[in-house]
């Protein structure tokens, strides 16, 4: 009997781990190390299959010939090991050395990466270079899950061929990124270093330009804003000794005559009980979750960033407890099979009432969103138990999911709404009430669910009540709310630029460049020149409509509707002028993003709280003698000597936050992969006042 | 500036341009650089147009 021996090759070790204890017969697939790199050997009738694995990308695009990284502009480029890349990524050459040694004894190839167009795009390429073009005979498992079951199916029905559309719409992607980025960023970083004040790394991109811009124009707007007043009326009424607020019936009244008048005209009136309206309505179950919408929700209740969700998402995908996360789809097809998940749920003390409830129950229909994705379903619980205990924001996230699934297959839930009108003369009050007459899918998808309720008083048409109350009050016009993370990854959505698998990460780039700050997004002065230069000698690169037409050519590669090549030449007839323009102004650019980088890093440096020698500022200062970093005051040379130490080892941050104790400003210190260290380098505490202190410009 | 007092105007039923300035400068919704355009013109006076 002839002895076939097969390569799998997954995008994470976990994952990997995972593939060969389903494909084993016993369930207990040898493990190997070689080079430091562990490999799988699983047993399946008389085939040997081998399971490896990648660490996300081991290949990426670079340039062909310049081998200086500075030079720009670059056109050619060509897909090269990412450890000849990138110095951090040395050890990948292990991987790929790993997977060249065991690809020359494999018959078979199966690319078992995550089923989107990055997993297909790492398994095209590992397979391409590291198994000698081994992806033209390579075949395709396709899953949702990680549970044994469904990779066994996947394993049975496996797709002949690699899915190429993808794979195409990957590569299209890197290439055009590469290309976009490469050389705008370099151009930025170069030219301000050639005004000699100082190296500081600055970035833009296909979809990092448009991003960055909504959050610039937002705070444009924030910071041209002139508030104007209005005016509402503050009333209340009492009734059987309980006091209840009253609406007037124009929400803002613009003119200040006009509130006196209104006030005048009502202040202790008799209020008649004009009508009375009623209203009920059916509120339908929730969406099951796609990725946004999930992230969307875990930043609302758990205040978890874009980026760390979908960490904890994969985290959870992995250990076979949910689907695919990286998914548009808001759909659960019926072949996941509601019943056993949900008896799966069942199975879980804290669900079990709840999902018992869904179980007895003949069909199971979940409420289907429209958003569809062709390679992966909703996010769902797979219904296993954790093998693990699960950290508790791993166990936030699972419980969030567990209870979205069980509510989209519940009722609708029915509130009614009762509007109490109240007159005097032509002035019209109303008094507005709600209560929950059935719970329906709330009930699943509690405490995530609001439960708002508002009683109102036992009074019918014809009443009269007097106005306890009343009097105008002055308000003022709002700037338009900061984006935060969450609602800047929705406003990416919404304007189609990015991918799912990419926007939480573009946002963590525009904090790491120095861009954005803060939760609520904040655009510093660096960020504010980018834009305006951008905007100034090359629009097209911070307009979104463009990026989104970009996205949706990538969309139509998968379709197979156009091709790669084609893609790439219409971006380059762009590009190019673009980028000649650009440089022949560099000195102009340089100048004047150098003036900005060199402010911005010392502002960094720079304390709000004042010298309590002597009121100056205090900055973060490094000793020419010793070469050891401390806090110096900038009145030094008016004979002011206060120091403060500070740690010698990590990335140091000054915070917005001050000491509960001295109420000093606190720092944070990064050190390697240890936690964030956050303290006060005046008295060592590391406990903050609730609220920052607000300080008076020195 | 402009459009906000001629809201500002209509709003009280009559106020002067300093008045108004003043009191858009200390409004914590007012942005950055309506405040500094406010304190300029609140310091040239001949600059409002």
């Amino acid at each position: 009997v002839e002895v076939i021996q097969t390569l799998i090759v997954c995008e994470k070790p976990d994952a990997a781990a995972r593939v060969a204890r389903a494909l084993d017969e016993d369930g207990d697939p040898h493990r190997t190390d070689t080079l430091g790199v562990s490999y799988y050997e699983s047993r399946r009738r008389q085939d040997t299959i081998i399971v490896c694995s990648a660490l996300g990308h081991l290949y990426s695009v670079d340039s062909k010939g310049h081998t200086v990284r500075r030079y720009y502009p670059v056109w050619d480029y060509k897909w090269k090991p990412r450890h000849r890349i990138d110095k951090e990524s040395a050890r990948l050459s292990r991987w790929i050395q790993t997977i060249s040694i065991l690809a020359r004894s494999t018959d078979r190839f199966i690319n078992a990466c995550d089923y989107d167009v990055e997993g297909s795009l790492i398994g095209y390429t590992i397979l391409r270079y590291a198994c000698n073009g081994a992806q033209a005979k390579a075949q395709r498992m396709k899953f949702s899950t990680m549970t044994k079951k469904e990779l066994q199916t996947a394993y049975r029905t496996i797709l002949p061929n690699l899915d190429y559309s993808q794979v195409e719409a990957g590569r299209c992607r890197h290439e055009l990124d590469w290309l976009y980025g490469i050389n705008l960023s370099r151009l930025l970083t170069e030219s301000t270093l050639k005004q000699n004040r100082g190296y500081s790394t600055l970035s833009t991109g296909r979809v990092q330009g448009p991003t960055l811009k909504f959050v610039v124009q937002r705070e444009e707007e924030i910071q041209c804003f002139a508030p104007t007043p209005f005016w509402t009326i503050d009333a209340t009424i009492q009734h059987e000794g309980q006091t209840y607020p009253l609406e007037y019936e124009k929400e803002k009244i613009p003119i200040l005559a006009e509130a006196i008048r209104i006030v005048v005209d009502c202040k202790n009136a008799l209020l008649e009980v004009a009508n009375t309206e009623s209203r009920t309505g059916e509120q339908p179950p929730p969406y099951p979750f796609d990725l946004s919408s999930l992230q969307s929700e875990a930043y609302r209740h758990f205040g978890y960033t874009p980026a760390r969700t979908l960490a904890l998402a994969e985290r959870l995908y992995l250990d076979a407890l949910i689907s695919y996360p990286r998914t548009s789809s808001q759909r659960l097809p019926p072949d996941i099979g509601y019943s056993e998940i949900l008896r799966g749920i069942a199975s879980r003390t804290p669900y079990k009432s709840l999902a018992s409830k869904l179980t007895s129950r003949p069909i199971l229909r979940p409420n289907q969103g429209p958003k569809q994705d062709p390679a992966h379903p909703a996010v769902y619980p797979t219904g296993e138990s954790p093998k693990r205990t699960l950290l508790q924001p791993e166990a936030n996230l699972l419980d969030l999911i567990i209870k979205r699934f069980m509510a989209t297959f519940a009722e609708s839930s029915l509130r009614e709404t009762t509007k109490l009108i109240l007159k005097k003369d032509r002035h019209n009050f109303f008094m507005r009430g709600s209560r929950l007459l059935r719970d329906g899918w709330i009930e699943f998808y509690r405490p995530y669910a609001s439960e708002d309720s508002t009683k109102l008083p036992d009074m019918k048409v014809g009443d009269r009540v007097p106005i306890q109350k009343m009097r105008p009050i002055e308000k003022f016009t709002e700037p338009p709310p900061r984006y935060n993370p969450s609602s800047l990854l929705r406003k990416m959505e919404e304007e189609n630029i990015g991918t799912k698998a990419t926007r939480a990460e573009i946002i963590e780039i525009l904090y790491r460049r120095g861009y954005i700050k803060d939760i609520r997004i904040e655009a510093t002065p660096l960020a504010v020149k980018i834009i305006s230069i951008l905007d100034r000698y090359c629009p097209l690169i911070t307009d979104s409509a463009f990026t989104s037409h970009l996205e949706n050519q990538m969309e139509e590669i998968q379709a197979e509707k156009i091709t790669r090549p084609e893609v790439l030449a219409n971006t380059l007839e762009h590009l190019r002028p673009v980028m000649l323009d650009l440089i022949s102004k560099e000195d102009d650019l340089g100048a004047q993003l150098a003036e900005v980088v060199v402010a911005q890093r010392r502002s960094n440096l720079t304390f709000d709280y004042p010298c309590p020698s002597c009121n100056s500022k205090l900055m973060i200062v490094r000793s020419r003698a010793s070469g050891k970093r401390f806090i110096g005051c900038t009145g030094y040379e008016n004979g002011c000597r206060f120091t403060l130490p500070l740690p010698q080892f990590g990335s140091l941050a000054i915070t917005r936050k001050n000491c509960k104790v001295c109420e000093f400003q606190l720092v944070t210190t990064r050190s390697g992969r240890r936690r964030p260290l956050t303290s006060c380098p005046r008295c060592y505490s590391n406990k903050a006042r609730e609220k920052p202190k607000v300080i008076s410009p020195v | 500036m402009n459009q906000a007092l001629n809201v500002w105007t209509i709003a009280y039923g009559s106020l002067s341009v300093p008045d108004f300035l003043q009191r858009v400068q200390k409004l914590p919704g007012t942005g950055l650089k309506a405040k500094e355009i406010a304190r300029f013109l609140a310091e040239n006076p001949s600059r409002w147009k």
